[in-house]
């Protein structure tokens, strides 16, 4: 589709720290020339380009990262017990908040609750984490904190939908369909937004669909929460009756068929025909390539290890990161790794809290190691955070209700700043005070990080041009080196 | 749009939207009396054409210097008009018979035993549930199972069928509750299907677990209004919910007005923590009389009992059930005999009683997803940038745009009423024009593949502009003049001879009207899902036609719809796809392949993607597979018949015509290398004809 080649990142130089940069001209032709319609094409439509040639591309920013990794932690973990370190609220412990609760909330809470995990300063960096995450926290000069997020919704369906798609009452296109259809695929042979185990609920479907967009840009899932990571694979990726190459010869014969078909009635001069024949054959590619991404039996026994393949607490979301790192290796835009439906702690909070962070803890401090080990770090954004953060104040005696209101996300590479925090909370951790990171500021600043401007990335649909950000969204540059 | 908009409020008078190019837009104007151009045509145009449409078109083209396509040829034409009309695709019978009498009159019986067979509103009635964005789950953010969805889909079905005057189809959905009563009175069926019709309105996703009520209500509303605009008028109104139409004349006001009168309606049954929408029992005002007078006599009977029981308990008769007996040990009028007193008997007299009430009680009534009038009606305040926490101004009277109100009933909105009848009433105006335009061009559309609009839900100034703009008015104004019969906008477009062109492409044609918005051929489209799903099951002679009824109902009312594999046995079905579970959220896998619409979102057209999961699918589904052998399995059952006969007789049945030599015999030999087995080798080529365009792409 696109003639020239595919652009070096030309980060620092050219780049002043408030993130502007003067168009230059090529941007200019592109956007203007092409527009972005014609970029997120699907390819299959124009057929000469489909097997081999990968589009450029947009790039309104020169692109930090290529590709997302999004470590979704459903529930809802709370930022007091993980990242965001609270010591008054430790020594507040039981006395009522000093100041008004949310309007509208989930459920009611009573006092102040201290964490039940002490916290350590980490690394250069001194980053404060708990004793939750031991692994990660040995990585903290790599993260990059964002501790004031806000603006998801009091209700897990509500915050999940906003997350993901940036509305909790409207149907709109996923964050990973929208990264899709600005930068389309670097191979072929897989689909370019997967979800490894997501949920069905609050949700559901919702949360990774393409909705206005084309279905292409639908993130493939791969099983869901109910399923082990073990058993997962893409949909009719096999025939369970035939062998290949006797599927081989029907698919020569379909193609005499469908070849017969098309040159009647000068019928070639219809281009779908020919993207269906070639969507057959990309099929019958991706047969081969889909298993073998997900074959990890050529893994070594040290990286299953790094990932915590070995333990029995471990293997379960350490096989899901290892797989994203090896859809990431692929080429793979958008992958998103979901521990579902486990951190919603309105009680049980030091028995489930702690069993959750042990679960992820390990595989995801391998994830971030082996990604750096392969050079996949630099161009690789891996995002961690729940739908919400949780209430410095208790819910019954041993949990916390549901926060849209403060919480913390981290990313690391892609070209986030390492080693930094960015986001303010009140000294219980109940309320963003500055450097606040609304979702739709989040949306903005994952896209600027991919080279794409969340307020150009457009698509038309009824009549209106919509955005992953709706009318919102600030860049948070100050994020991002 | 999101509560909080950069784009600051700033008056909640008309502004922008008044402007005269907004006002001059074609599709506020009233609709032209225009005339079919006669005169203008040549011979060799007045030969071609076949009814009024044709004029039109021909004139079109023309002046073009374009020439209409050859008619499409007889079995082409068949299936075409087929899986058009039913979704199905006509047996070797039908085609053999038709290749034999190709003729008009014989073509035009076709149309006429398709419109009547019970499978034409099993096709169009999808059409209209993937405008009332259909489903059997809530969705959103909990997806609560529901359950009695599936009587207004049933309704829309029969509604299709019976060819409902399309004015009145929609005031029943708008306002069924409402509407005046007949002199001769209602039948039963009549009453419960406009109390089902509003199912329209209560269809939606919902934010159940919103915990801010006020929001879930004014995002219901919302939801409501976008999706009766959009379908009816063709107007995105949602837009001025946060700021006045930036494009169309549509204020903030406008749109509290409209507001109002959904805010004066009811949808949702409660407002807990997990919300419950409406439902209402179908059951006549007469039954509902017969049940409550039973229940209030089972409620006395059952008070008689309790009393008595307490006085013989005081009489220190401790267990009151040893009076079983009482009838035995009298009738045997024997010395085992127990004496009984009066109390006794009025007990056994009072329990009899109450058992003959409760047997008299009639079964529990089905229900639907309904509106109903609101306890209180309500003028909204215009919501600064859609917050209600953000009220100005003074409440606006409930009613309709301001826009189209030169015909409206100008009497306004009985303070008693919520005002749905008379939205109803404005929308279905004989003059009204967007409402008959938007519906034909959506008519057009699925006909043709591309409407004479290309955007059938915005009618607005950024939507497009009609290509034949006459045609389109003069199509309305039949349509509304035969009394909105939908049937004959049918027939006028089916026995045209624009319809009956060839689809394929001209190389001229394609360099001067790529897109053939001219309408130089018939557009080749893909089956949808449905389409490709049922005609698969039909070949193989799967297919199960019964009609109607839920395949859902053991899950439970408003129970979670949570996971795929609940449903992975109703999948299974054989059935007709329409009556498939909408599952929210989790929309049944092959359909989502094959581009079925978001029932989440009101959706006038959808996609036709080609992606590779449809290629996957059809290349290894145990879906595709099954079909294929149980076709190979009958084929080997003809044993009458030599291959060249077999295969004569599926290509028949896969693609409505025969197969000349050149490809019987790639067939033939492809049958010899395919597989060992004549089962297997016969399978892999039915699935291959299965998988083929030549069968997915109608021509």
């Amino acid at each position: 589709m696109m003639k020239d080649q595919p652009r070096k990142s030309t980060r620092q130089n050219h780049w002043h720290h408030n993130g502007s940069r003067p168009m230059t001209r090529r941007d200019a032709l592109r956007q203007t020339a092409l527009g972005f319609g014609a970029l997120a094409l699907n390819d299959l439509v124009t057929p000469k380009a489909a097997a081999t040639d990968i589009p450029d591309p947009i790039a309104h920013f020169a692109p930090r990262a290529k590709r997302v990794i999004f470590l979704f932690m459903h529930g809802g973990p709370s930022q007091i017990d993980t990242f965001d370190y609270k010591p008054l609220l430790e020594r507040d412990h039981g006395k009522p908040l000093p100041f008004e609760k949310p309007r509208v909330q989930f459920a009611q809470t009573g006092n102040l609750l201290k964490s039940p995990w002490k916290f350590k300063q980490y690394g250069e960096s001194g980053a404060w984490v708990s004793e939750l995450f031991p692994e990660v926290a040995k990585q903290v000069d790599d993260l990059c904190f964002l501790k004031a997020i806000h603006g998801s919704n009091a209700a897990h369906g509500g915050a999940l939908l906003k997350i993901h798609t940036g509305s909790d009452n409207f149907i709109r296109p996923s964050m990973g369909s929208w990264i899709s259809y600005g930068l389309g695929t670097e191979n072929k042979n897989l689909p370019s937004f997967i979800t490894i185990c997501p949920t069905l609920g609050h949700g559901g479907v919702g949360n990774y669909a393409s909705a206005f967009l084309p279905a292409e840009h639908q993130g493939t899932a791969l099983g869901h929460s109910g399923i082990p990571s073990a058993n997962v694979g893409i949909d009719y990726i096999q025939n369970p009756h035939i062998d290949r190459d006797v599927q081989r010869r029907q698919l020569d014969f379909l193609s005499d068929l469908n070849r017969a078909h098309q040159t009647e009635g000068s019928r070639e001069l219809d281009g779908r025909l020919e993207a269906r024949i070639q969507s057959f054959e990309l099929a019958f590619r991706m047969q081969m390539e889909a298993p073998e991404a997900m074959d990890l039996s050529k893994e070594t026994e040290a990286t299953k290890k790094l990932y915590g393949l070995d333990g029995k607490a471990t293997e379960n979301f350490g096989r899901q990161c290892l797989l994203a790192r090896r859809f990431a290796e692929r080429g793979v835009r958008f992958v998103q790794v979901s521990h579902s439906y486990k951190w919603d702690q309105h009680g049980d909070l030091k028995e489930k809290h702690a069993q959750n962070a042990n679960e992820v803890d390990r595989p995801i401090a391998g994830l971030l190691k082996d990604l750096k080990a392969r050079g996949l770090l630099e161009d690789t954004l891996v995002l961690w955070g729940g739908e919400f953060g949780r209430t410095p104040t208790a819910q019954g005696t041993d949990g916390r209700d549901h926060n849209p209101h403060a919480f913390t996300m981290w990313m690391a590479g892609g070209g986030s700043r390492p080693g930094f925090s960015y986001g303010v909370t009140d000294d219980y951790g109940f309320y963003t005070v500055s450097e606040k990171v609304h979702v739709h500021d989040l949306h903005a600043t994952i896209l600027a990080a991919l080279g794409l401007n969340h307020e150009k990335l457009t698509y038309r649909h009824a009549g209106r041009d919509f955005r992953l950000t709706d009318v919102h969204g600030r860049i948070v540059w100050e994020a991002l080196v | 749009m999101a509560l909080v908009g950069t784009l600051a409020f700033t008056s909640a008078e008309v502004k922008a939207v008044d402007s005269p190019s907004t006002q001059q837009h074609w599709a506020f104007q009233p609709r032209q009396k225009v005339s079919p151009p006669s005169n203008a045509l040549s011979q060799e145009g007045l030969k071609w054409a076949q009814l009024p449409v044709d004029l039109f078109i021909y004139t079109r083209l023309k002046s073009n210097d374009l020439t209409p396509n050859p008619k499409a040829s007889p079995a082409a034409l068949l299936r075409r008009l087929f899986l058009d009309l039913t979704g199905l695709p006509p047996e070797p019978a039908d085609v053999e018979a038709f290749l034999a009498d190709p003729s008009p009159a014989a073509y035009a019986r076709w149309v006429d035993q398709l419109l009547e067979s019970p499978a034409y509103g099993e096709r169009w009635g999808r059409y209209w549930l993937d405008l009332a964005r259909y489903a059997d789950s809530n969705g959103s953010d909990e997806n609560l199972l529901m359950a009695n969805a599936f009587r207004y889909r049933d309704y829309v079905i029969r509604s299709f069928n019976e060819d409902k005057p399309f004015d009145l189809f929609l005031k029943e959905q708008i306002a069924g509750d409402l509407l005046p009563e007949p002199e001769n009175g209602l039948d039963e069926q009549t009453l419960f299907d406009r109390w089902t019709a509003l199912g329209f309105l209560a269809m939606g996703p919902k934010v159940v677990a919103e915990q801010d009520k006020e929001k879930m209500i004014m995002d219901l509303v919302d939801e409501q209004m976008d999706v009766l605009t959009k379908v009816t008028l063709g107007l995105a109104i949602g837009c001025a919910r946060c700021h006045d139409h930036k494009f169309d004349p549509i204020s903030a006001r406008d749109y509290y007005a409209m507001a109002g009168v959904f805010k004066s309606s009811r949808t949702m049954a409660n407002r807990d923590h997990v919300s419950h929408w409406l439902e209402r029992p179908l059951e006549t005002p007469e039954a509902q009389r017969q049940r409550e007078a039973i229940e209030e006599q089972i409620k006395a009977a059952e008070t008689k009992v309790q009393d008595l029981e307490s006085k013989l308990r005081e009489q220190g008769i401790a267990d009151i059930s040893k009076l079983d007996n009482i009838e035995i040990a009298e009738a045997d009028d024997g010395s085992e005999a127990v004496p009984v007193t009066e109390e006794e008997v009025q007990l056994q007299l009072a329990q009899a009683e109450l058992d003959q009430l409760r047997k008299q009680l009639p079964a529990k009534s089905p229900t639907v997803l309904t509106v109903k009038e609101a306890d209180q009606m309500q003028d909204l305040k215009v919501h600064a940038r859609g917050s209600h926490l953000n009220l100005v101004g003074d409440p606006v009277p409930r009613g309709t745009p301001k826009q189209f109100q030169q015909f409206a009933p100008a009497s306004g909105i009985d303070p008693s009423a919520s005002g749905r009848l008379q939205l109803a009433q404005w929308l279905t105006h004989p003059e009204h024009p967007l409402t008959a335009r938007v519906w034909v061009n959506r008519v057009w559309m699925r006909h043709f593949g591309n409407g004479l609009s290309l955007t059938p839900d915005n009618f607005g100034t950024t939507g497009d502009t009609p290509s034949h703009p006459d045609l389109l008015d003069w199509l309305a104004n039949e349509f509304v003049e035969s009394g909105w019969s939908t049937k004959r906008l049918h027939r006028q477009i089916l026995l045209s001879a624009a319809y009956q062109m060839s689809a394929d492409p001209q190389s001229d044609a394609m360099q001067s009207d790529p897109t053939n918005r001219l309408l130089w051929r018939m557009n080749p489209r893909r089956m949808e899902a449905e389409a490709l799903r049922d005609s698969i099951l039909q070949i193989s002679g799967r297919l199960d036609l019964k009609m109607q009824g839920t395949l859902v109902e053991d899950i439970g009312n408003y129970q979670y719809a949570r996971s795929n594999e609940s449903f992975n046995k109703v999948f299974n079905t054989t059935r007709r796809s329409v009556y498939l579970p909408v599952i929210r959220s989790t929309v049944y896998n092959y359909l989502q392949i094959f581009d079925f619409c978001d029932p989440s979102a009101t959706s006038g057209k959808r996609a036709s993607t080609t992606v590779s999961h449809q290629a996957l699918y059809l290349m290894n589904s145990d879906f595709i597979w099954d079909n294929a052998q149980t076709l190979a399995k009958k084929i080997l059952s003809l044993d009458d018949m030599t291959d060249q006969e077999k295969l004569q007789w599926v290509y028949l049945k896969v693609y409505s015509r025969k197969a000349n030599s050149v490809e019987q015999e790639r067939a033939l030999q492809y049958l010899n290398e395919a597989a060992e087995s004549p089962e297997s080798a016969w399978t892999l080529l039915c699935q291959a004809l299965l998988a083929s365009n030549e069968f997915i792409y109608i021509y």
